[in-house]
Order: C-alpha cells, then structure tokens, then sequence
C-alpha cells in the first residue's frame, strides 16, 4: 500500500504540473489580438472614474503613467475578499469565499507539509505542526461549510441550477468528503500533520513509511482531487490574471516599428477560409483589406 | 425553461407581456398608458423563424427543405470551427477562449445586463445564456465529446435548424455594452460571444442585418455612406449648411473640404448630415471661430465615420478602418478627428489599433478632449446662463466604457450647464441606449418596438429618474449624448412613449450646447423642436 501510495503521489503531483502547465502554455501561445480592453483600467492615471490616455490631446506624445503596482494590488484585494459577489449577493458570498478560504488553505497546508517533510531530511525543524493543525482544522470546517452551502445554493436557486453539471455537483460533494475525511483524521489521529510529514520524507528519501488508515484515506483523496482539478476551471485563479492584463487591461498602443506591431503584421500575413460571398476564400488578411466586393 | 428548449420544436418559446415588464417611474408608472411590441403580421411569420421571441432584428428565412435545414446546419458548423481557428480569427480568439473555457456560471453578471433586467428576467436574455449554447455546442459538435461525458458535463444538446435561427436572433437582443464584462471578477465577457456568433453568421453564412451590412459596409465602400450619402450629395448638404449657419447666426463660414495639408480631418457620422445637421453645423462653427486648421473629406467613406464592421464582421471592420486612414493619407493630414460618434471612436481609435500598420497608422483622436480645450481655456466666448435649464448626459458605451473617454464632456457640460445632473449610474458605470451594436438603425419589422421596450427601457428610467422632480412640461429639459447612434435610439425612444410633448424632454449633441452658449451669437441655436 506504501509503496503504491507513493507512486500515486508522485504521479497525481505530476500530473496537475504538466496538466496545468499545458493549459497555461496554450493560454499564452494564442495570437495577438485586436484591442478589447474595458475600463476602469487600474494601471492608469486616471483609474479612479476610468479614464484613459485618450482624454490627453497629446497622449501620443506625452510620457504615460503606467502602475502594474496598482493593478496587482487591485487583483490581489479581490482574491482576499471577492468584492464583487459581496456587492450584489452576499449570501452565496458567504459560502463562496469561505470554500474558497479553504481551497487556499489546502494549498497552504500541503506546502508547508511538503516543505517540512523536505526540511527534516536535514533534521531542520521549523515547527510548523502547530500552524497546520489550526490552518488544517480552519480548512476542513470552511470547505465542509462552504461547499454544502454552494451545493444547496446550485439546487435551490433556478439560474443557478439551470447552468450546474452533475460534474459541478460532483465537485462540491467530492470537496465535502475530501474535508469530512481530513476532519475525521484532525479528531481521532495523532499528529495527523506530522504523520503527513514523515509520509512525504518517506517520499523524497524512496523509503516509505507506515501511516494510519484515516491518513491514508486522506492522501488517496488528496491525489484523486489533485487529478480532478485540471477538468475543472479551477485554473481561473491563474486564468484569471491573463484575463486582466492580456485583454481587459491591454489597452497598448500599436506604435510604427514596435515589437507589438511586426506580431500585427505576422498574423496579417495569414490565409482567411471564410466563406462568405463577400469575402476572398484564401487571401491573406492584408489582401482582403483591398478587395472591397 | 431549460437551456437545450433552445432547439426545440415551439412557434414561440418566449413571450413578452406587459405585466413582466420592468416599471418605469412617473408619468410611465401605469402600464396602461405605454405602447407595447406589435405582434407581426402572418405573412412575416410564414417566410421568417420568429420562433425565439416573436421579434426580428435579422429575419432569417424558414428553410424550404430538409436539404435547406442541412445546409444551414452545416454552414453553421463550418463556421463554428473557424472560429475556433488563429487563422481565421487571431483577431479575438484569446479573448474568445478564455470566456468559452473559464465562466464558472455564478450568474453574477445577470442583473447588470439592461435587456434582461427590463424584461423581466427572461431566461434567454441572460447574458450567460448564448456562451452556454455555444459551449455546449462546441462540446459536442467540434470537440467531439463521448456521450457520457457530455451528459456528465452538461453539455448534450441536439442542433438543428431552429437552434442556429435562434441563436443568430439572439446574438441581436445583446447591445455589446459589455456591462456584464465589467462585473465578472475572472474577466469572462459574454457580449463577446454574442459578436462572435454574430461573425459566425456573417463571415460563413453571409447572414447579417441588411442595415447592418447590405445598407450598411457594403453601401459605405461602395456608395460613400451608410446613409446612401454620395459624393455629390455631401456637397449639396455642405452648402445647405453653410446657409443655414448663416441664417441661424449670422456668420459666413465657408466649410473646408479636402483642404490638402490641414491639422484636422474631420469626420462625422454621416448620419448626422442627415439628421441632426446642427450638429456638423455647430462642429464648423466653433472651428472657425477658433481657427483651427481643418478639413472635411468628400471621397468615398471619408465622409461617414460609421464602422458597422465592428458589431458583426472583422474583414469589413478592417476594410472601413482601413479606407478612412486611407483617405486622411491622401490628404496629408496631421491627425483623423472623430466626431461625435461613440462606435466610430472605439472602431478607428482602438479596435482598428492593431490592423493599421506602417505609413496607415495615422494619429487618430477623439473630437472631445479638444472641444474641451477650447472651452476650459476660454478659447470663444461663452455665457453659461444661456444654457440655464436642466441637463442631464448620456454615457455612449464606445466611448466611455469602452474606451476611457469619462471626463472631458462632463467638464464641459460642467461648466455650461449650471443645472446639471447626472444619471445614475453614470460614466463607465453607465447603462446602454438601447441602441447599441447596430440596433439603433435596425428598422426591421418589428425590431425598433424591441428596443424601445426592452433594450432601451433602462435609459428611459433613468432618463425619467434624474428629471423626476421637473418632469412637467412646463420645464424644458435637454438629454446630451454626445453619439448619433445613441441619439438615433434616444429620438426612436422619445417617440415611442412621445416623451417629448408628454414631458417636454428634449435629446441632442454635445457642441450644440456649446454653440448655444456663444455669446457672439444672438439667437439661441437649440431650437426646441421635434423633428
């Protein structure tokens, strides 16, 4: 069971990698597009009541004033507290951010497992069991809470319910067992946490160790959700950042002889297959532009 | 109703009626008195698909045949998959994919969107609900999803006929103001979608509009202007201004046309020549009194700033953005100033940003922030209590939302209209016309009663809002919407619930108050007249 256990670790971590990494490789492998950006823009010096370099009558020559500063600050503030679903439905807010409290804890809590499993290798104790036992517990509680509150929200209300898979139900029931089962552990296992520990040590040094059958649960659902995660669109946490800075915010001018317009003149240079009578099937873009019938 | 109901056999699967409909305050508060969405006639039923709503904004013929059914399906299909495609649409595909891949459905975005606020929540006005038709057909007809899957993932749905003809209907009952853009905390943008499908019909099945496309680019490349504005009509339109400038205000303005090496061209949507020539009247007016080096163009397309290319098609968006800086080149001109004209602005300036290279990318600026200029710097003469009524602005999506353009008319508008109110909300925050995408000049069938009830039901409750406490008509009121597209809506709206003699609420331009406030001029140039 160790020993498969370990090979399953290794390949559910592997896994969520590379699925990730190919998601976020064709995300960014897409073309330039044309502009499309929505204001406010947090970057700019007018941010507050969203105006644009356009309100200058010299903004082509003037210096721009540019703040990416800001504009992380405004996507890390939603990331804490979700303003947004706090405006207009605080109720669904509620169970939203703290399933999401917990899905942030969870990463929390792995990483500091991982990485004392790593450090007491070289015998460093950083006494992180007492801080997992409480962002475990914290965890458990909100992701139970939390997911039953989004699944009674999906099957009550119609436009949202209209819209949920079963796949999205499953998800909110599969987090639930997945935080019972951790909660179950956090009760009646000692030391659950540093159990973990010894488990990922055993991982890294290729000698596994004994753990108890609730930690083993807890593991095997730890890998299978690592395993879902990539069909689901749990990447918007990352997604989400291109989405503000690759096309909401993009609001940068193509200037002559720029970087941004010889990828301009790239795409340009590609056959159109549309097939419409008022367009040449196979000409390039740029020989569309001068056939006008 | 479920979401696959969308393909399934109905005559009709939703229907409006007037107690769904969002209530409007004083003196619009009684249902009784408002004008409803005329059914259409049975002949219009027989030859189009009404099946979704009972309205047509496009009027897509019912098919003849099972061969015709297939050939629509498959036409749609093809489409579907070019979309997908960098080839075929690196222009949007980035923004595409992550709207398509990433809505987690929260439907957070529902009550921003006006037309389905002031339908009464119809489902199919949910602005999640075209992205999820689409999702779910591009799960199985183009990923080629197992069927258990697609059960799993909710994405089984059958196409047919019916599904694509109301699907492209649908893509036209979403103005493109991308409020619902604005709210979503992941960026997922639905009015995206709805352009998208919009292109499927057009750039594949050579389905659009007629005005949108027939009358509308490929009249503008062809004849001039959407308007059908020539050449020749353009110059007897010139004189006819320049006289009546001259009746108005006493001053002889000769108004330049292709004047080789000017700071300025000008254009204008050209459906301000035709409507609302007091508006290009006034534009001559304070540039001659400021002496300003400009021109205005008569070749063909140099005279409409209009790009209907940018709510349906890219090819033809390129193509008119393409013609425009054409023309501006040939004249030698410093820089394209954009009237006031809120599509026009977002088409030239931003959207067409990334197709003008080289020797075309020539400066291209909104008219606004110089018309500011000369009045914050006291440039002409100006006398405030000319303007002393009540005054309220509308934000055009284009150039406010979509573009950054929020202040440079409010300080205007500041400083010479000492009764001065706004909407609520406002600035980018603002609610859409009614009119956008195309809408305000789609004069199909019963289309124009749509937007006045549905799309535009939202303006005209904060139009009534913020003239609440002077809504008799005694008091004179002036609505400013600096974009003949939105005024276009603004006017059809007005005489639909007959605003104007009901509540003496009147609508025009920006630089008509300006002009009114012209000291030099004795008269005043607002005239106070429905037309």
């Amino acid at each position: 069971m160790s020993v498969f256990l370990g090979i399953f670790t290794y390949f559910s971590y592997i896994f969520i990698l590379v699925a990730y990494s190919l998601k976020i490789a064709k995300y960014l492998s897409l073309p330039i597009h044309l502009r499309w950006e929505l204001y406010p823009i947090m970057h700019e010096e007018n941010y507050r009541y969203g105006g644009s370099y356009y309100e200058d009558m010299n903004w082509r020559t003037g210096k721009r004033q540019k703040s990416l500063l800001r504009s992380l600050l405004y996507l890390m503030r939603d990331y804490l507290y979700m303003g947004s679903y706090l405006k207009s439905h605080c109720y669904y807010w509620f169970f939203l951010y703290i399933s999401h409290i917990s899905f942030i804890l969870l990463i929390f809590l792995q990483a500091f497992i991982i990485a004392g499993g790593l450090l007491s290798i070289k015998h460093i104790d950083v006494s992180l069991h007492g801080i997992t036992e409480y962002i475990g517990l914290i965890c458990f509680i909100a992701g139970i809470a939390g997911n039953i509150g989004l699944l009674v929200f999906h099957l009550v209300k119609d436009e949202l319910r209209l819209y949920t898979s079963p796949f999205m139900y499953f998800g909110y029931l599969f987090y639930v067992i997945l935080c019972l089962c951790g909660l179950v552990m956090w009760l009646y296992d000692d030391n659950p946490f540093l159990q973990y520990e010894n488990f990922w040590r055993g991982l890294f040094t290729l000698s596994p160790v004994s753990i108890t059958p609730l930690l083993t649960c807890f593991i095997i659902l730890i890998n299978l959700h690592l395993i879902y995660l990539p069909f689901t669109r749990a990447i918007h946490y990352i997604t989400r950042l291109f989405a503000f800075f690759k096309i909401r915010w993009d609001d940068e001018p193509n200037i002559k002889g720029s970087g941004l317009e010889k990828r301009i003149l790239k795409a340009l240079e590609q056959k159109i297959t549309w097939s419409a009578p008022h367009i040449h099937t196979g000409k390039k873009w740029n020989e569309q532009f001068k056939m006008n019938d | 109703m479920k979401l696959e109901d969308i393909g399934k056999d109905a005559e009709q699967l939703v229907k409006i009626g007037p107690d769904d409909l969002m209530p409007l305050p004083y003196p619009y508060d009684k249902q009784i008195n408002e004008p409803l969405i005329k059914e259409l006639t049975d002949d219009q039923k027989t030859r189009y698909d009404a099946s979704l709503d009972g309205v047509l904004a496009i009027g897509i013929p019912k098919p003849k045949n099972k061969e015709d059914e297939d050939t629509l399906v498959q036409r749609f299909l093809s489409g579907l998959k070019k979309l997908l495609t960098p080839e075929n649409n690196w222009t949007f595909l980035q923004p595409l994919y992550h709207s398509l891949e990433y809505c987690v459905k929260c439907q957070i975005c529902s009550d921003s969107c006006p037309a389905y606020i002031a339908s009464g929540r119809k489902e199919i006005y949910r602005p999640t609900f075209r992205p999820e038709i689409l999702r779910r057909l591009i799960d199985k007809y183009i990923k080629n999803r197992p069927k258990l899957l697609l059960k799993i993932t909710g994405s089984d749905i059958e196409l047919n006929w019916q599904l694509i003809a109301r699907l492209g209907e649908l893509a036209y009952r979403c103005t493109l103001c991308r409020k619902c853009a604005q709210v979503c905390p992941l960026g997922i943008d639905n009015g995206l979608i709805s352009h998208e499908i919009r292109k499927i019909f057009s750039q594949e099945m050579g389905i659009a509009p007629k005005e949108l496309h027939e009358l509308g680019t490929v009249q503008q490349l062809k004849v001039g202007s959407s308007t059908g504005i020539t050449p020749k009509a353009l110059a007897n339109i010139i004189e006819f201004m320049e006289e009546e400038i001259e009746e108005k205000t006493g001053k002889r303005i000769k108004i330049p046309v292709d004047k080789e090496g000017a700071d300025i061209l000008l254009i204008h949507n050209a459906g301000e020549f035709m409507s609302w020539p007091e508006n290009t009247m006034a534009f001559a007016i304070i540039f001659d009194a400021t002496g300003i080096n400009w021109t205005l163009s008569s070749e063909l397309a140099g005279y409409d700033a209009v790009n209907y290319g940018i709510w349906y098609d890219d090819i033809q968006l390129a193509r008119i953005a393409i013609r425009h800086v054409e023309i501006a080149k040939a004249l030698k001109v410093k820089k394209i100033n954009v009237g006031e004209c809120g599509h026009a602005h977002k088409a030239m300036i931003v959207v067409a940003d990334r197709v003008l290279t080289g020797d075309l990318n020539i400066l291209r600026e909104s008219a606004l922030p110089l018309l500011t200029d000369i009045v914050l710097n006291q440039k002409i003469k100006l006398d405030p209590s000319r303007n002393n009524f009540p005054v309220t602005l509308h934000d055009p999506c284009n150039m406010v939302r979509l573009m950054g353009i929020v202040e440079p008319q409010r300080q205007i508008i500041r400083k010479l209209c000492p009764q001065f109110k706004e909407m609520e909300p406002h600035g980018v925050d603002n609610y859409c016309c009614g009119g956008g995408s195309g809408f305000a000049i789609m004069q199909s069938m019963n289309f124009p009663d749509w937007r006045s009830v549905i799309s535009g039901r939202m303006k005209l409750k904060q139009i009534l809002e913020v003239f609440q406490d002077v809504i008799s008509p005694e008091v004179k009121k002036y609505v400013c919407a600096p974009c003949s597209n939105c005024k276009g809506q603004i006017r059809d709206l007005f005489a639909f619930y007959n605003l104007f003699d009901r509540c003496n609420i009147f609508y025009g331009g920006l630089v008509e108050l300006i002009v009114n406030a012209m000291v030099d001029i004795k008269k005043p140039f607002i005239e106070w007249e429905w037309r």
